[in-house]
């Protein structure tokens, strides 16, 4: 890769989360390059101002970080203990610890020498582990996989059950370690009764967890191990009857992303126009409106819609929100774009170049 | 008419090539005779003419050489066996049988060697001008590999070369072919046999030998391109008087089998009898070319050779070999009115012909390996396939004793390697292997990449658990002759034992223990 291609902006990102299978997904716009605007007019941060994270750190995240930024066990446990049953809360801790790491794991390898029934050192353990197959994998497709890589992936991901089965004896409450078990029920490849009996066991626990409904849908979609009707059953069910608020709307928006947006012109832009589209918006706004903001899925339902409503016209929320997120960039749909920052901005810019342009409008 | 005025010329040029060569020495006996009387008459001269006189003693040296070399391949230079007709009578009988169908002298002597050849040749003199005692030689691969009539068609095509349907205007372009190309090789000082102690063809560096050289190089490629289109010509009469006598079809198989058994036999030569030559192992001489026998008779090995059979493609074209490409000399045979013999597809081989197979199998398979002198040990096939497994295995985990060896800074065994692992450091030694290319597409952390790398370590470390096992005895390879590799045998909980050792080296947690026992069984290291 030479100078050139960086200049171009060629380089190619590896997502956060081991997106597997979605080289493709985000159908870029064949239109005239859009305008830009001045941020700072539009009380927005500047491209310079941007942060690669959804969203400012929780105060348990930060608290969770120096602890083990200081080496204090004592601490990292005291936090997630603080989480309780707030089980969507430590989910996020632990996927926290896994990514700090992900460079040097020496701390946690310790942590789990000292203590080796602690389910959170386990579960943190089984998810950093889990981290580090999906990232030799790559998020490219299949066919461009190394046999290297495969065998390095399907061997670490095969050692890996044993501590979340563990964790989940030790503390068998808590739906995390199902949770991170489900993704590598994705990464070995396990057949749909098997990944249901997975899944069982984490709603059982917690039926409303949002992550593990969206590592779910991309299990059943059909470039994976599902069908159009199986993703299509799964994420009906996930929103039918499910209370404002317990932000589930996200799985159906996350879902038209990669299956159901049109791939020609004409289409997509009748697409994102129409009612089923709409319809899903609507359902999101008035779930994100009855959410709390401590919510750990909140940041990403902002930006799944502040993307959307761009895409669908409706300027004044998406500025709307825009301003809400602030200088917020690390999520997705943006992080799956081979250059996140910009894909950011861009849309930031349709967004208030379309208010601009329809007069205005009064936001809500 | 054109034949006369064709077969004159040749001649011209054989003669001609004689006059240039007095030519030569004239004008330098010349040059010495004004030299010396201008050096009678100024003294000074006295360095040139020296140099004069070198140059002219050069001259006769390599243009005598050049000039009355004979293709006389001397009996000592041909490794191989002679055969009398009493050593070989129903070889003999058939090959007089041959040349009396070809209608030319039969051969006066007959050599068997181990190569994929057959060939008949003349010690003729004065360039081919005059015939002289003619030898033949037969390969035992072809022996071992064609059937009768095949061999038939081979032995019958070489001798149509000289046979009378041509005359000796036929023959003489043979002759001369081989013998100019021998002459610019004399003069190049490379004649058959003299060689080196290492085996290089030793050259003698005569002053101006360059020049020498270069001017009976054109002469001989002007010998060669005249004579080139007679001679192609030849070939395919030749080939026709072998499918007359043979027949049609196994004239035609005879030829599609040559590249074929030629691939086979530099194969088996190879991965065979060469794969115990590091360690001074050979096959015992009996075996040596019966081994070839026995590949043969591999039913896989055949299915490889049927490609080459179907498709005789790769030739390498030398400029002097007049030899057209095999697949137009098969097109020729198979374009011929169809005489309605059969092919023969039995098993019968060409090898049955003489009197005790085994013994001369033997006696030229000897010959094969008396060379430098180097004291050798004669093994069976099995004692070999492992020698050579286990020098491969070795082979295969240098990189990983490389990369232990770098961590260790000094070079150690297996034993050294499960220690560092004991001590918590292999990653420090994974991070010594080389990057694989698929390695390179990953942006992995330390950790990632070593995770990755003991992807490739695994085999690594399999390979050098192995030729430890071998060197212990407990892991032997048996001769296949399907595989060349062998098929690696041990006790089958060893195996086990092996792969689950290997799971727990390569494993998140590393853990030498298992493969310590697997190996060192006693528990102490070797």
């Amino acid at each position: 890769m030479s100078v050139f291609d960086r200049l171009r902006n060629k380089v190619t990102k590896q997502p956060a989360f081991g997106v597997v299978g979605s080289a493709n997904a985000a159908p870029v716009s064949t239109e005239p390059p859009p305008r830009t605007i001045k941020p700072a007019e539009y009380g927005l941060p500047t491209r310079a101002e941007l942060i690669d994270l959804p969203s400012a750190r929780h105060p348990l995240t930060t608290a969770l970080l120096d602890a083990v930024d200081r080496g204090d066990r004592g601490a990292i446990t005291a936090v997630l203990d603080a989480a309780g049953t707030n089980w969507q809360r430590r989910h996020a801790l632990v996927k926290w610890l896994a990514i700090r790491s992900a460079d040097d794991d020496t701390w946690l390898t310790s942590w789990l020498a000292a203590e080796p029934d602690n389910p959170a050192a386990l579960t943190t353990y089984a998810e950093s582990l889990s981290d580090m197959a999906f990232k030799i994998r790559t998020a490219s497709r299949a066919e461009d996989v190394s046999s290297e890589q495969w065998e390095a992936f399907f061997r670490i991901l095969r050692q890996v059950p044993e501590h979340c089965m563990h964790a989940a004896a030790v503390a068998p409450a808590d739906p995390t370690p199902w949770v991170v078990l489900q993704q590598i029920a994705l990464g070995l490849q396990y057949d749909n009764d098997a990944y249901r009996a997975v899944w069982h066991e984490v709603v059982s626990r917690e039926p409303m967890h949002v992550q593990a409904h969206l590592a779910a849908v991309m299990y059943w979609l059909p470039r994976w191990f599902g069908s159009d009707e199986l993703a299509t059953a799964f994420v009906d069910d996930a929103t039918r009857g499910k209370p404002a608020g317990t932000l589930l709307t996200q799985v159906r928006l996350q879902w038209i992303y990669f299956e159901k947006i049109p791939k020609t012109g004409a289409e997509r832009t009748e697409f994102y126009h129409g009612p089923v589209l709409e319809a899903a918006l609507d359902d999101a706004l008035a779930d994100l409106r009855a959410a709390s903001p401590d919510h750990p899925s909140y940041p990403a339902q902002q930006h799944w819609l502040a993307y959307f409503l761009t895409m669908a016209g409706r300027y004044a929320e998406a500025y709307d929100l825009f301003k809400t997120i602030g200088p917020y960039y690390g999520a997705r749909p943006w992080a799956l774009a081979n250059d996140p920052v910009s894909r950011f901005t861009g849309i930031r810019a349709d967004a208030v170049v379309g208010w601009e342009d329809a007069g205005r409008p009064p936001l809500p | 008419m054109r034949r006369i005025f064709h077969a004159l010329t040749v001649v011209a040029l054989l003669l001609g090539f004689y006059v240039l060569c007095l030519g030569i020495l004239t004008a330098l006996i010349a040059l010495d005779v004004v030299v010396t009387k201008a050096d009678a008459s100024t003294p000074a001269l006295g360095r040139e003419v020296a140099i004069a006189y070198l140059l002219t003693a050069a001259a006769v040296y390599v243009v005598v050489r050049g000039a009355f070399v004979s293709t006389r391949v001397r009996h000592r230079h041909i490794v191989g066996v002679m055969v009398t007709d009493r050593d070989e009578p129903a070889l003999w009988e058939r090959v007089r049988f041959l040349a009396q169908a070809v209608g030319t002298r039969a051969p006066s002597r007959i050599y068997l060697v181990p190569d994929v050849n057959a060939a008949v040749w003349e010690n003729a003199r004065l360039l081919g001008l005059i015939p002289g005692r003619r030898s033949m030689m037969i390969g035992m691969p072809l022996l071992i590999a064609l059937t009768p009539a095949q061999l038939d068609a081979v032995i019958a095509h070489e001798l149509g070369h000289y046979g009378n349907r041509d005359t000796r205007l036929g023959a003489l372009d043979h002759r001369a072919r081989g013998s100019v190309t021998a002459a610019v090789a004399a003069a190049q000082g490379r004649l058959a046999g003299r060689r080196t102690a290492d085996g290089r063809p030793r050259r003698f560096r005569m002053p101006g030998q360059t020049v020498y050289v270069a001017l009976f190089g054109a002469y001989a490629h002007l010998v060669l391109s005249v004579t080139q289109q007679a001679s192609r010509r030849q070939e395919f009469a030749a080939d026709r008087v072998a499918a007359g006598i043979a027949g049609q079809a196994n004239a035609a198989a005879g030829l599609r089998e040559l590249p074929a058994v030629e691939a086979a036999f530099n194969f088996y030569l190879d991965r065979y009898v060469a794969a115990g030559i590091e360690r001074d192992l050979l096959p015992a001489p009996g075996e040596v070319l019966g081994g070839f026998a026995r590949l043969l008779a591999e039913p896989t090995r055949q299915a490889d050779l049927d490609p080459l059979r179907q498709d005789p493609t790769a030739e390498t074209p030398d400029p002097f070999d007049s030899h057209p490409p095999i697949r137009d000399r098969i097109a020729a045979i198979e374009a011929l009115p169809p005489d309605g013999r059969p092919l023969d597809t039995s098993d019968a081989r060409a090898l049955a012909t003489l009197a005790d197979p085994a013994a001369t199998l033997a006696a030229v398979g000897a010959r094969m390996l008396v060379n430098d002198g180097t004291a050798r040990q004669a093994v069976d096939w099995d004692t070999l396939a492992t020698a050579a497994g286990a020098d491969r295995a070795a082979r295969s985990a240098d990189p990983l004793r490389v990369a232990v060896a770098s961590f260790y800074q000094q070079p150690r065994p297996l034993s050294g390697f499960l220690d560092a692992v004991d001590a918590g450091q292999l990653g420090e030694i994974l991070d010594r292997l080389p990057k694989s290319d698929g390695a390179t597409n990953v942006k992995a952390s330390i950790r990632a990449a070593r995770e990755l790398a003991k992807t490739s370590m695994r085999p690594m470390a399999a390979a050098w658990a192995l030729a430890e096992l071998a060197a212990q005895g407990r892991v032997r390879w048996r001769n296949s002759w399907a595989d060349a590799g062998g098929t690696i045998e041990m006790a089958p909980d060893l195996d086990e034992k092996l792969q689950a050792a290997l799971d727990a080296l390569a494993a998140i947690q590393p853990d030498a223990g298992p493969m310590r026992a697997v190996v060192y069984a006693t528990g102490v290291p070797a």
